[in-house]
């Protein structure tokens, strides 16, 4: 059974309709890496899977289970389904010690001291030990996505959703979130990237989805869409990154 | 190094000040009022001055508390959902949700709109004459009717505008940090008690103690309804009786200023201390300045 199952998911904005009957499916501690042009859909696919926005119809199944459905509290899905987003979104009032924890303490309900000895260990999985008492304003962007993963992943999600987590870093800080991520990868996590990073997706991604226009256009192995892409659409995007 | 001290708040504060009682005393040697008269009788506005200074407060505390609520309901007004017809589905509203929300939002934009649009002298008058027709022997805890509508006045007063100041605050709490919580499982009430409101927080501290001043100001009006607070203090027993009406007023102003420049350079200074990188107003620019 798949980790996450997204099953003919439909998105209307108005008038547009961003998702188009939407079929994906990932495995336990596989990767899988978003392709696809800007507008199609990418960032709303993502933020349906977590119930950020409500699908308009399809299904999303974690583990098997329909989680759109209203017998099941979207809270829970979220803590169950992280994300990190392209601007990482820390809370500025908070230092990165206190960004992790607050999940920990209202949403885990875990006493003070439990929420930092969790949040400290995720830190440092990002290698942030040194900076737990920094305040967003006060860390690089690099460091600012690396709390932002660690906030996510102290929540124990089944699978976390990274939404072009790198687009909007300056060309020096790109590595260090791509190698934490990489870690994650090696470590068994479930993981859906969305990202042009053409490093990342050959040698971490497990699979690349190419996306357009609000559908599954072809899926495969980094070598398959990359070198073998069977799609015309997909070989003038692929055309086009790659250059 | 010289720059830097002369930059630093305590000079600037210090030149002003100066400059300030140095105007103060050249006045009064040119006669424009009686300097000896003024320090003698300085010291009987100090009751008054307390008066003006507690009711101030009292109206501002109550009046926080009430706007609290107010300021909530304004920032998030009930949204219209437009219906469209390739639309399948949607999670509707529930009845109480729809039947609560628009009232609410009606009666909280109507209290701001209504506070802000009409005068405070017009307040105070309805306000008061309400009370006396009310209770006309109104004694509580040995305080008569000027000082309950006074109290009743400022208090209704000063919650639609800090209402407005704190709707302003939590509507520019951005909204990814919002969505970042709710993305990690925090229900909306967590998000507000958590991102939202300590950031609002922050964000209107300036704008509240500006609110605090304008309603110090504004308590002169109670004058008019025999309040005994600084204004009545300065018009009815210097410049009356004593019939020294230039003095009467330059004291009175001698009072508001004080009071008012010492707390906007506490809170400016604890503001500054406690400030967080990367959020807060905008520090005026000035010697203040940390
Ligand atoms: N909240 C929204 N309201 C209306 N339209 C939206 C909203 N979010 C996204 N869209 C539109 O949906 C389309 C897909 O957007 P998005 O999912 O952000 O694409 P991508 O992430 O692939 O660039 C775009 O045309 C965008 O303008
Ligand atoms: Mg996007």
């Amino acid at each position: 059974m798949s980790t996450l199952s997204i099953r003919a998911v439909e998105k209307w904005y108005g008038a547009l309709h961003v998702l188009r009957g939407v079929d994906l499916d990932v495995e336990k501690s596989q990767t899988v890496c978003i392709i696809g042009p800007s507008g199609s859909g990418k960032s709303t696919l993502l933020r349906c899977t977590n119930l950020l926005v409500a699908p308009d119809g399809g299904e999303i199944l974690l583990d098997g289970v329909r989680v759109n459905s209203p017998s099941i509290r979207p809270e829970w899905v979220r803590q169950q389904i992280g994300m990190v987003f392209q601007s990482f979104h820390l809370f500025t009032h908070l230092t990165a010690l206190r960004n992790v924890t607050l999940g920990l303490v209202r949403v885990k309900k875990l006493d003070r001291t439990a929420a930092e000895a969790k949040a400290l260990q995720e830190l440092e999985r990002v290698g942030l030990g040194a900076k737990l008492h920094a305040y967003p304003a006060q860390l690089s962007g690099g460091q600012q996505q690396r709390v932002a993963i660690a906030r996510a992943l102290a929540m124990d999600p089944k699978i976390l959703l990274f939404d072009e987590p790198t687009s909007a870093l300056d060309p020096e800080y790109i590595r260090e979130v791509l190698d934490v991520m990489a870690q994650l990868a090696k470590d068994g996590m479930t993981m859906v990237v969305v990202s042009h990073e053409m490093s990342f997706a050959r040698e971490v991604a497990d699979r690349i989805v190419f996306f357009d226009q609000g559908q599954v256009v072809e899926q495969g192995t980094p070598e398959e869409i990359f070198d073998r892409p069977g799609h015309d659409r997909t070989k003038a995007f692929v055309g086009k990154i790659l250059r | 190094m010289g720059a830097t001290v002369l930059r630093s708040p305590a000079v600037g504060i210090g030149a002003g000040v100066a400059i300030s009682v140095l105007l103060f005393f050249a006045l009064g040697e040119l006669g424009f009022y009686s300097l000896p008269f003024i320090l003698q009788y300085l010291p009987t506005g100090v009751g008054p001055a307390e008066a003006s200074l507690e009711l101030t407060t009292l109206s501002f505390l109550i009046g926080f508390g009430l706007a609290l609520p107010l300021g909530v309901i304004r920032a998030y007004p009930p949204r219209i959902v437009r219906k469209h017809p390739n639309v399948p589905h949607r999670a509707a509203d529930s009845l109480p949700k729809k039947l609560l929300a628009w009232p609410l939002y009606g009666f909280a934009t109507a209290y701001v709109a209504v506070i802000r649009g009409t005068p405070f002298l017009v307040q105070v008058f309805l306000v008061y004459y309400a009370v006396i027709f009310a209770y006309p022997r109104l004694m509580l805890f040995g305080l008569s009717a000027p000082f309950w509508a006074g109290l009743l006045a400022l208090t209704i007063n000063t919650t639609g505008y800090q209402a407005e100041a704190l709707r302003g605050g939590f509507q520019s709490v951005e909204g990814s940090q919002i969505e970042a919580a709710r993305a990690i499982g925090m229900t909306k009430f967590q998000t507000f008690w958590s991102v939202t409101f300590p950031q609002g927080i922050r964000l209107v501290t300036l704008p509240l103690t500006n609110e605090w001043i304008s309603n110090f100001k504004t308590s002169a009006i109670l004058s008019y309804i025999a309040f005994a607070e600084l204004f009545f203090w300065s018009r009815t027993y210097i410049a009356y009786q004593l019939a020294r009406p230039i003095e009467a007023f330059v004291m009175i102003a001698i009072f508001y200023l004080v009071i008012n420049v010492t707390l906007s350079r506490v809170v400016c200074y604890v503001e500054a201390r406690r400030r967080i990188p990367g959020l807060g107003t905008q520090i005026m620019p000035g010697p203040h300045r940390v």
